[in-house]
């Protein structure tokens, strides 16, 4: 009787011990990023036969369960997979902003120099200096326009860098997960720590490639980017950047749209800083064949039909004239005193100032769309992670308060023995 | 009764974290305001304001361009106008000297020393009608040369500048106006001109020739009228650039105003914005600090 009791008590001990290290755990781990809080399954230990029929046997720690919620997990991989692709098409495309440098350091200020400079001309055309305002002007506008195309460029090669980057960690990521996918085969499953760091895995992969991810009953990982396998039980499939085609993600078997960082990246590498650039082209194209077609009606000092003054070829800008006897100011050869020709240049700027705004007001129009959907995105993933956060973390008053119920029922286990202890010393002294 | 949702350690810690950088993220961006006194710091802040920023600071960058041509035209029609006022009281002497000499009473060689006179006069007016301005003739129009000259060849007086030669200036969107006068409209009236008739005239005083004197005295009279349209061309002109310098300035002004109201931001409101938003900043830094010490912890002694 007395040593089914002191059996019952030490079980009682044993597992409130484990309950109590498992609340230790979670208060250690509090701040843990990744840390799913643990509970202790207690169950009734399987009763023995008695006199009188089965009777119990104490109590048993019979497992340690991980809080999740698949659901919410979903949740946060998606939303923050729409977070970081919007936002770090958002920072590109403010980089972008920043080369335009509009409108203090920009091309419209160096357009309006030029025009301002034929203005001059029309007034002044027998005085070399307006003249050489003017070229001074123009190679203005092409060092600028010049500046901000090489700095497109720049980004987007910076870009693509930055892709391969992110491709890179994330095939090292995949291929952890295939790892930890073997783990799931041990007997007694994934450990916790490892569950841990797979779930952290997971998300990261989603907010790198918009990646989903399946986990079975026994731990193990699938992870799908539109609906291609890249880890699926023991193996991982690696991602390569092509090296022909920037922004482009690859498969061994070909090409592979993605989503999170890296699609974010490839987007903005295929569509928007080449829109950008493209729009650009498109304004010093109309820019140089407006600026021909107004010289060429015009006379140099010198008598002879005005050239061409600006050619655009192979990405660069350039001011084909390069004296100020090359600019052709009259619109009738030999007179000195007029600069017709010139005045009807200094009015392109209305057509070609309001050619140039259509590109800026497209870029800050385009900047501001994606900064907004960065912006929802990214509260949208705040919201998520915080209500997943108040399923699966820690709540330190949650723990003190089991903390004060386990350390009485330890008490009371402990008192237990002390009874079955004196209950024995009153036997042992009725013997003696 | 709902039960409220559980909030763990470390969400209440993110969650703080967020409310403060958006309490931030509003303070900051009061602050630039401040600072800079601008609406929006980068174009893509407010991409409607600052599409119609770049088109006003470019209109106003525009009407700047035309004070040059307002200038210029300003400075060339006055300096014809005192060359044409000038030439007025040339066209006067010349008159009184004529009738003077058509008087029956004056003896030959009293008209040879008026003959004297007339071609000096003469030779100051080609002096006048070829006046510079800025190294160029005034009256010439778009060409360089002199605008009157003597062709010895052919004996006759040749002007340079016709109607089409005038010299226009841009004073506003889609204006222009004339900045000059040619020497053709100023002396000359389609059939004859003053220098022409003055070598008549001087002819007919060395001859002696009364009926003679008499008939350049009428072209001279006639010649007169045609420079006073001219005068009257230029006033008008003067009036054109002074009307549309008038306008320049109130359009300026006005684009100011509204470049100002789209981009700067109304002091007044941005420093109390700016105040509120630091208090409530301060607050939250307070309150963040206070909450996040306190669990059961501090009440299990």
């Amino acid at each position: 009787m007395s040593s089914s009791a002191l059996s019952i008590a030490v079980s009682a001990l044993r597992a409130q011990q484990y309950v109590i290290e498992t609340t230790s755990q979670n208060v250690a781990n509090a701040a843990t990023p990744g840390y799913r809080r643990e509970r202790v399954d207690l169950t009734e230990a399987f009763p023995r036969q008695g006199a009188l029929g089965p009777m119990g046997s104490g109590v048993e720690a019979s497992a340690i369960t991980r809080a999740t919620d698949q659901l919410a997990d979903l949740r946060v991989r998606g939303s923050s997979a729409q977070a970081s692709y919007f936002g770090i098409r958002g920072t590109i495309m403010k980089q972008a902003e920043d080369i335009y440098g509009e409108p203090a350091q920009g091309i419209t200020k160096e357009l309006s120099n030029t025009w301002d400079a034929f203005s001059a001309l029309a007034v002044s055309p027998s005085d070399d200096a307006s003249r050489y305002q003017v070229l001074s002007a123009l190679n203005g506008v092409a060092a600028r326009v010049n500046q901000v195309r090489t700095g497109l460029d720049q980004l987007k090669s910076d870009a693509n860098q930055q892709l391969t980057t992110a491709i890179s960690d994330a095939n090292a990521l995949t291929a952890r997960l295939a790892q930890i996918n073997k783990f799931a085969r041990v007997p007694g499953g994934l450990p916790a720590t490892l569950a841990d760091e797979r779930d952290m895995d997971l998300d990261k992969l989603a907010s790198s490639l918009g990646a989903t991810a399946e986990v079975t009953s026994d731990g193990r990982a699938r992870v799908s980017i539109n609906g291609l396998a890249v880890v699926d039980d023991e193996l991982s499939v690696p991602l390569s950047v092509s090296a022909t085609t920037p922004g482009q993600v690859m498969n061994p078997t070909g090409p592979i749209t993605i989503g999170g960082t890296a699609g974010g990246l490839a987007t903005s590498i295929t569509t928007d800083i080449a829109d950008a650039r493209s729009q650009l082209d498109t304004f010093v194209t109309g820019l140089v064949s407006a600026v021909n077609a107004a010289h060429a009606t015009g006379f140099t000092p010198a008598g002879a039909p005005g050239g061409a003054l600006l050619a655009d070829s192979g990405g660069q800008l350039t001011v084909l004239a390069t004296q100020p006897g090359d600019l052709a100011a009259t619109d009738t050869a030999g007179q000195t005193l007029n600069g017709k020709v010139a005045d009807a240049m200094a009015q392109l700027r209305d057509t070609q100032g309001a050619a140039f705004r259509t590109v800026t007001s497209g870029l800050s129009g385009a900047v501001a769309g994606i900064g907004q959907s960065a912006d929802t995105a990214q509260s949208i993933s705040d919201a998520a992670s915080t209500q997943r956060d108040s399923i699966v973390g820690v709540n330190m008053d949650e723990e003190m308060a089991n903390l004060v119920t386990q350390q009485r029922a330890y008490d009371a286990a402990a008192r237990l023995v002390k009874v079955v202890d004196e209950m024995l010393q009153t036997l042992v002294g009725m013997t003696a | 009764m709902s039960l409220s949702p559980r909030v763990s350690f470390l969400g209440a810690n993110t969650a703080a974290q967020l409310r403060l950088r958006d309490a931030y993220g509003r303070l900051d961006r009061a602050n630039q305001q401040v600072s800079t006194t601008k609406l929006y710091s980068r174009p893509s802040d407010d991409a409607s304001a600052s599409s119609r920023a770049a088109l006003l600071q470019d209109q106003l960058d525009q009407m700047n361009t035309f004070d040059r041509g307002i200038e210029d035209a300003r400075s060339r029609l006055s300096v014809a106008d005192t060359k044409a006022g000038q030439a007025m009281d040339i066209y006067h002497r010349i008159t009184e000297l004529a009738t003077e000499a058509a008087s029956s009473l004056n003896s030959g060689s009293s008209r040879q020393s008026i003959r004297e006179e007339v071609l000096s006069l003469q030779s100051e007016l080609v002096g006048v009608a070829n006046s510079k301005y800025l190294g160029n003739p005034v009256f010439a129009g778009l060409g360089a040369s002199n605008a009157v000259a003597f062709n010895a060849g052919t004996s006759t007086w040749t002007f340079s500048g016709t109607p089409a030669d005038r010299l226009t200036r841009r004073v506003a969107p889609g204006e222009t106006v004339d900045a000059s006068v040619t020497a053709s409209e100023l002396f000359s009236n389609g059939t004859t001109d003053i220098f022409t008739v003055l070598d008549g005239l001087a002819t007919s005083l060395a001859n002696n020739d009364t009926p003679g004197i008499q008939a350049s005295l009428d072209q001279v009279a006639s010649l007169q009228s045609t420079l006073s349209a001219a005068q009257a061309r230029i006033g008008t002109s003067v009036n054109r650039v002074e009307d549309a310098s008038t306008r320049n300035s109130a359009v300026k002004l006005s684009l100011t105003d509204e470049l100002s109201s789209v981009q700067n931001v109304d002091l007044s409101v941005a420093v109390t914005d700016q105040n509120r938003l630091s208090v409530a900043y301060q607050a939250a830094l307070g309150v963040t600090a206070k909450a996040s010490q306190q669990t059961l912890l501090d009440w299990l002694r």
